[in-house]
Formats: structure tokens, sequence, C-alpha cells
């Protein structure tokens, strides 16, 4: 039934325990409030095609288990959505020329999915919830997007089809590649073997095994050997060594050389639980010889 | 199943960041493990490491150490150059 009330306002009131309530608004300027105070909330979808369009969406802790769909095409959107409650499913489509969203999320169990395709998008995301799946997708001319979590595990992924560039204009930038990160952060490994006065065809062996669920990432080893008695010192000191997975018999590394060698892996060799692994370092030479054996890397 | 003494506990939990390995002619190895978890450090013989009849020998907790000398020589310095 169609309400033209005479100023303009049109108070719509329901407290039935069950409603549906389709309402399309067609008017050159709107101001539209709605309060819903619902036991279950199932879904709100919100399809909005104006020129210019300020959404604000409050949803608060006691509606839980809410969809809530915004389209919205206009030429300028502001859309600023504050959900502190928990099992959201949130789908924000934007087609305009000026986007500007902002996001503060205080929940748990939030999916959130942001697609803008504007010319220039700004987009704030502030998150303080616990399990939150987020993909976030401009196509835009220009974008400004900050994120920023406070969480105790976190996976960022970004994907780029065409020039990623990173720019750092920050006076005082740190940036650590994975074995140094893990070596900060306390989580390297090192060994270091020795074994004196070693007969030929003797081989030095450490082994070590990972701790539950950890893996080891080998990044470097290096080797030595020299003669025990100085009137082998001028002799060739052959020897070789390598670094074996041992429960799975599979070689990982293998080097030999006179007098030692070694080597930085541009891949990490990854040694995981309960595998065992073995640094070796054999006498390939014919007279007693000390042998030496360094590997490193971190745990995780 | 008797009690593992600290040393052999952080081996096998991989409490530590460096461990150095040195044979010894019986066939027995020390083992020093450190960390930058904890201030000390381990130190022990185990002869059949990780086999069936593996037995600490020897096992040793080492406290760290300041070294008197450097600490008064540092303290010297210190001083000399707040003076200058």
């Amino acid at each position: 039934m169609p309400i033209d009330h005479p100023d303009g306002i049109s108070p719509i009131s329901v407290s039935r325990a069950d409603i549906k309530a389709p309402i399309d608004i067609q008017k050159q300027t709107i101001n539209v409030a709605i309060d819903i105070v619902a036991q279950t909330l199932a879904k709100i979808q919100i399809n909005i095609a104006s020129s210019s369009v300020t959404l604000n969406i409050n949803i608060a802790a006691a509606a839980a288990g809410v969809t809530l769909n915004v389209n919205v095409k206009s030429q300028t959107a502001n859309i600023n959505v504050n959900l502190a409650a928990s099992g959201i499913t949130l789908d924000i489509n934007v087609k305009s020329q000026t986007a500007n969203i902002n996001v503060n999320l205080a929940a748990s169990g939030i999916t959130l999915d942001i697609n803008v395709k504007s010319q220039t998008a700004n987009i704030n995301v502030n998150l303080a919830a616990s399990g939150i799946t987020l993909d976030i997708n401009v196509k835009s001319q220009t974008a400004n997007i900050n994120v920023k979590i406070a969480a105790s595990d976190v996976t960022v992924t970004v994907s780029v089809t065409g020039t990623a560039q990173v720019n750092l204009y920050a006076q005082t930038v740190g940036l650590y590649l994975k074995p140094e990160w893990e070596a900060k952060e306390g989580n390297d490994k090192n060994f270091a073997g020795t074994a004196t006065n070693q007969a030929p065809g003797v081989e030095l062996v450490i082994y070590y095994t990972a701790p539950t669920d950890k893996t080891l990432y080998i990044t470097q080893v290096a080797f030595a050997v020299f003669a025990t008695n100085a009137a082998d010192a001028d002799k060739p000191q052959m020897c070789t060594s390598r670094i074996h997975n041992v429960t799975g018999t599979t070689p990982l590394w293998h080097q030999g050389g006179n007098g030692g060698g070694g080597l930085s892996f541009t891949k990490p060799l990854a040694v995981p639980w309960p595998q065992q692994v073995g640094f070796y370092c054999r006498n390939g030479s014919n007279h007693n010889c000390s042998l030496f054996i360094v590997a490193g890397g971190y745990e995780i | 199943m008797s009690k593992m003494l600290k040393g052999l506990v952080n081996l096998y939990t991989g409490n530590f960041n460096d461990m150095f390995h040195e044979l010894q002619p019986d066939g027995s190895v020390i083992i020093t493990l450190t960390s930058k978890k904890y201030p000390e450090t381990y130190r022990f013989r185990v002869k059949d490491l990780y086999g069936e009849n593996e037995e600490v020998l020897e096992h040793e907790i080492i406290m760290p150490g300041v070294n008197p000398r450097i600490t008064e020589r540092m303290a010297q310095a210190k001083k000399q150059l707040g003076g200058d």
C-alpha cells in the first residue's frame, strides 16, 4: 500500500513475530532510518542506485548469524560498517566513481567480501576479532587501502596481476629473509661436530630429529679436515661430506674436496618430524685426520 | 624408565639453538647445548646416543659467568669516556 504523508515523514512500525517487508522508494532525496530489534535476523539485502550515497550499518552483539548484502551503484558512495556480532557474512559490492569504505570489526567468525569497481577507492579495514576471512578485490584507477592487523596468527596473501612495486620511504626499515627472521626470533639451529685423529675412511656424523610437528630447514653447511700428524700436513686432505635424510634414506646434499668445502643453499633442505637427518664428514685421505662439520638453519 | 637429565630432555625436545657434538675415542659423544631462550649451557657425555643402550655418563649445567677482568675494564672505559 503506498504511503504519502503530507509532511513527508512516514513511520513504519511492525511488531509481528515474522515479517517480510519489501520497501521500494523512488524519490529525489530520501533519508531512511531503520532500527531492527529482532530475535532472528536471517538476511538483510540493500540495493542502492543513486547519485550519492551515505550508508551506515551498525550490527550489535545481539545480532548473531546475519547475512548482509550491500550493493551500491552510485557516483559517490560512503559506506561505514561497524560489526560487533558473531557469525556475520558481509558482502559489499560497489560500482561508483568514488568509494569511501570504512569497516570496523570487533567480532568472531566474520566472512567479509568487498568488491569495488571505482575510479577512486579509499578502504579502511580495522579488525579486532577472531576467525576472520577477508577478501578484498579492487578494480580502481586510484586505490588507498589501509590494513592493520593485530593478531596472534595471521596469513596475508597478496595476489597481483601485473607489476607489483613496493616503495619504502620510511627512514628505518628492516626487511628480513626467512632464515634471518627466524634467527631473530630465536628459532635458528646450529650444529657443529668434531672428531680428532680419525683413520682413513672413518666418517663423523651428527644425527638430529626435529621435535613433534616441527621441520628443520637447513640453509648452510661447511666441512673441513686436516692431518693429525705434522708429517702429513702437506699432503692432500681429501674428504667428502653429505647431508642425508636417514629415515627416508634420501641423500639431500653431497660434496667432496681437498681440505674441506661448504655451501649456502638457495633453497633450504627441509627435514620434517619425525624424520632423522644426518650431517656427515668423511676422511677420504690416506692418513689420520681430524674431521669437522658445521650446519645451520632454522626450525619451525 | 629412569628420569631423563635436563640436557638430554633439551636435546630430544629441540630446546636449543646451538649443538656441539664431540666424538670421543671410546665412541661416546660430548654434547653441548646452548640457547637464546635460557642462559645456562648443558654439557653431557653420552654413550650409544639415540640407541637402545643410551646412557648419560657425565652431565653438567654451566651457568654464565662474567669475566671480572673484562667487567673491571669496561667500567674503567665507561668512566673515562664520561670524563673526557
